[in-house]
């Protein structure tokens, strides 16, 4: 599998993972896998959106830094909206998951930009 | 992206049959022969032993050795069947990098994985008191002043307050179960990220990765703010040592404070590295009171020993840990900032909190506790044969010696309540396995050539088997360091799991309670620590303990009577641990309830499964 293909992959899992996430929340649908989902919307979606634009290598580094990336947005979100003292959490995940998805949209259709391996780390 | 300073390259140029070596083919060995099907064979059969010896364990069963005597020997062969696939795969001319992650997938699973699939519910009290402050700040939005320290670093609680409130949940006790197996594998992950950056993407890195794995004894991996900011202070350490550094941690170089070299890359690429730091630096600064120090030292230490570019980035680091300490945690530091500041450069405090009084307990405790240091005591012993053998090798670098002690700095700095030591140790642990995996690997010699060995077998079959015999006890030897640390961890992790692994029952006891209890009312324990504690009505109901006014619980009955809690629960894992701490008979807390209810004071109001609430009588 090329390079290219495993991005769209990665890329068209996370939309679903995104869209999923904002309809259950808009729709507040009660269910535990709900909480799961959005763990793991946070956790993996908006680092990753951010993250494959930067052509990071070597991959354990990439997804290291998916999941550091997305831990921090969310706690600051949180961070921000306790110190503000404007807690609106279901306000602000649809806003996290509408900016997710427009940042992942692109790597759908985005020309794969081949990362450097001449550095022997491109490896897990 | 980019290409690191030629000294790396140099250092990393692979082992005699590593992918990009000369000759590494497999000459001779069919794609899908005996030889390549051990590997996968091994490793289902490891995941095999364990589920078919996975059984459920409760507290009750448990004694002071915890969960390792309740463990079937198939279960603990499966640990060794794994490793030694992990070895035999280490072993080959190409090891196969997606099988290894793979066995790293799976030896994450069987290690920190092993008590949430036998145990009945999430374990450790103070996970459950997490999920406790995250609620109060998912019910309100903001953190309660004036009741505990860990509310002045709020944004792990914020952040799944955030979740869960979002995802219109009541509280974030399902995830805590499972906790420790997601934390922990990202922790190996990041594990996995630094050591390809620092040593490549060979032998070495694996060996490095497992190291961490293995050796991760301290349980910093449960549902906490420590562990989900020790996740992110990796990723930035990753980071930074591949994009930030020159020359590389572990490459020789002439290099000096003042005499710091830009990388050999993009000046974009360092930006975006220095950008990605300084926001791991502001999520970490609300997080937790250590982390972002520990992280600002390592940074500044790169800085000293002249590997760090940016001189200004340390800086970015501590500014904001230390803008938050004034002005976010001022609730914590208010009134009792000697305490904050007295123990600076008081080792005797953190000496006798850290280690001596610890050793407190029966014997078999004292055995865990003697494990414990056996396994850092070994990891220490590992990275020093693999820092002399770096030496041999003509490495003159200081960096990663000084990176691995530089957290054991905090012991002048702080006593943290006695924990400074195994919060230095899980500091230290990535840096020392890096030099750790350079003596195993060292240790394993070169790998074997499968077509070249049958060729010479072919023509000198007596001189070939010695080679091989010697790879197959080289191989042997560290299959068997790995598996010894391993069993170590396992019988260290579970280790006071008599009193700090709960129920179904403990939990009802505790829920029964919080449904009876109005607010302003007390909810006691015999001890916080034994007790699924403080995961609802924080700030509402006072959840108190009657062991710290309750000296050698002497005479509990009275303590408890003394102490008039409106409940108060008595669990099997509480009963344990007042056998385990104080010297207690079996069957101490049913006569202490007997007692109680004796004296007129008390009713039981729930009994299930050895545990019981009790309801203060108007007597009482």
């Amino acid at each position: 599998m090329t390079g290219l293909t495993t991005r769209r992959i990665t890329a068209a899992a996370l939309i679903v993972l995104t869209a999923a996430t904002a309809v259950l929340t808009a729709a507040d649908v009660h269910s535990p896998l709900r909480l799961f989902l959005t763990v793991a919307f946070a956790t993996l979606a908006p680092g990753w959106a951010a993250v494959a634009y930067l052509r990071i290598t070597p991959l354990s580094l990439a997804w290291i830094t998916t999941v550091a990336v997305g831990l921090s947005l969310a706690i600051l979100i949180a961070q921000i909206m306790v110190l503000a003292r404007w807690w609106h959490p279901v306000d602000a995940l649809l806003a996290l998951c509408g900016l997710t998805f427009i940042a992942l949209l692109p790597h759908l259709v985005r020309r794969d930009e081949r990362p450097d391996t001449s550095d022997g780390v491109s490896a897990w | 992206m980019t290409r690191l300073s030629e000294g790396t390259k140099a250092f990393w140029r692979p082992p005699t049959g590593e992918p990009g070596s000369a000759g590494s083919g497999d000459a001779g060995a069919g794609r899908f022969s005996r030889r390549a099907l051990l590997g996968p064979g091994l490793g289902i059969l490891a995941a095999l032993l364990w589920l078919s010896g996975l059984h459920p364990v409760a507290p009750a069963q448990l004694g002071s050795l915890g969960l390792i005597t309740a463990l079937s020997p198939a279960l603990l062969l499966s640990y060794v069947v794994l490793l030694t696939a992990v070895v035999a795969e280490l072993m080959r001319r190409r090891p196969r990098p997606k099988l290894l992650t793979a066995f790293t997938t799976l030896g994450v699973v069987l290690v920190y994985g092993l008590q949430p699939a036998s145990e009945q519910t999430a374990r450790l009290s103070v996970s459950w008191l997490h999920a406790g402050f995250a609620q109060y700040i998912a019910d309100n939005g903001h953190a309660l002043q004036g009741y505990d320290a860990r509310f002045s670093w709020p944004g792990f609680f914020a952040l799944i307050g955030f979740l869960t409130k979002a995802s219109g949940q009541p509280d974030a006790t399902p995830l805590l179960q499972w906790a420790p197996v997601v934390l922990a594998g990202l922790g190996t992950l990041g594990m996995r990220a630094l050591a390809v950056v620092v040593l490549g993407p060979g032998r070495p890195a694996w060996l490095a990765t497992w190291l961490f794995l293995l050796a991760q004894w301290t349980e910093q991996d449960y549902f906490s703010p420590q562990s989900t900011t020790f996740v992110i202070m990796l990723a930035a350490v990753a980071v930074t040592a591949r994009y930030l550094t020159r020359p590389p941690l572990a490459a020789s170089g002439r290099a000096g404070p003042r005499r710091r070299l830009p990388p050999v890359n993009r000046p974009r690429d360092r930006l975006i590295a220095e950008t990605l730091v300084v926001l791991f630096a502001l999520a970490l600064a609300p997080s937790h009171q250590l982390t972002p120090y520990v992280l600002g030292g390592l940074l500044l230490l790169m800085v000293f020993t002249g590997r760090l570019w940016p001189g200004w980035l340390p800086w970015l680091v501590l500014v904001p840990a230390l803008v938050w300490f004034s002005l976010g945690a001022k609730d914590f530091w208010q009134g009792r900032l000697s305490m904050v500041v007295g123990d600076i450069g008081n080792i005797s405090s953190s000496l006798d909190q850290g280690i001596s009084g610890r050793f407190v307990g029966d014997a078999d405790r004292t055995t865990i506790l003697l494990i414990r240091v056996g396994i850092t005591g070994a990891i220490g012993i590992l990275g020093l044969i693999g820092w002399w053998i770096r030496r041999r090798r003509g490495s003159r670098s200081w960096a990663l010696p000084l990176l691995a002690l530089a957290p054991f700095g905090l012991v002048a700095l702080q006593s943290y309540g006695g924990e400074v030591f195994v919060r230095c140790y899980l500091f230290a642990l990535p840096f020392a396995a890096i030099l750790g995996a350079t003596a195993l690997e060292s240790l394993l010699g070169t790998p074997s050539a499968p077509g070249a060995m049958r060729a010479t077998s072919l023509s000198r079959r007596s001189s070939a088997r010695s080679p091989r015999r010697t790879a197959r006890a080289r191989a042997a030897l560290v299959c068997a360091v790995l598996a010894i640390v391993a069993l170590a961890t396992i019988t260290a992790r579970g280790g006071n799991d008599a009193y700090t692994s709960f129920s179904r029952s403990d939990l009802a006891a505790m829920r029964t309670a919080y449904l009876l209890a109005r607010p302003g009312q007390t909810i006691s324990g015999l001890t916080s620590e034994a007790l699924p504690f403080g995961y609802g009505e924080i700030g509402v109901v006072e959840q108190t303990s009657i062991e710290s006014n309750c000296a050698g619980f002497k005479d509990v009955t009275e303590c408890v009577l003394a102490a008039a809690p409106t409940y108060f629960i008595v669990t099997p894992s509480q009963q344990n641990y007042g056998q385990i701490f104080y010297g207690q008979r079996p069957g101490w807390a049913g006569r202490l309830v007997a007692d109680l209810v004796a004296s007129g004071a008390y009713r039981v109001v729930f009994d299930q499964g050895g545990s019981q609430v009790l309801q203060q009588t108007i007597n009482g």
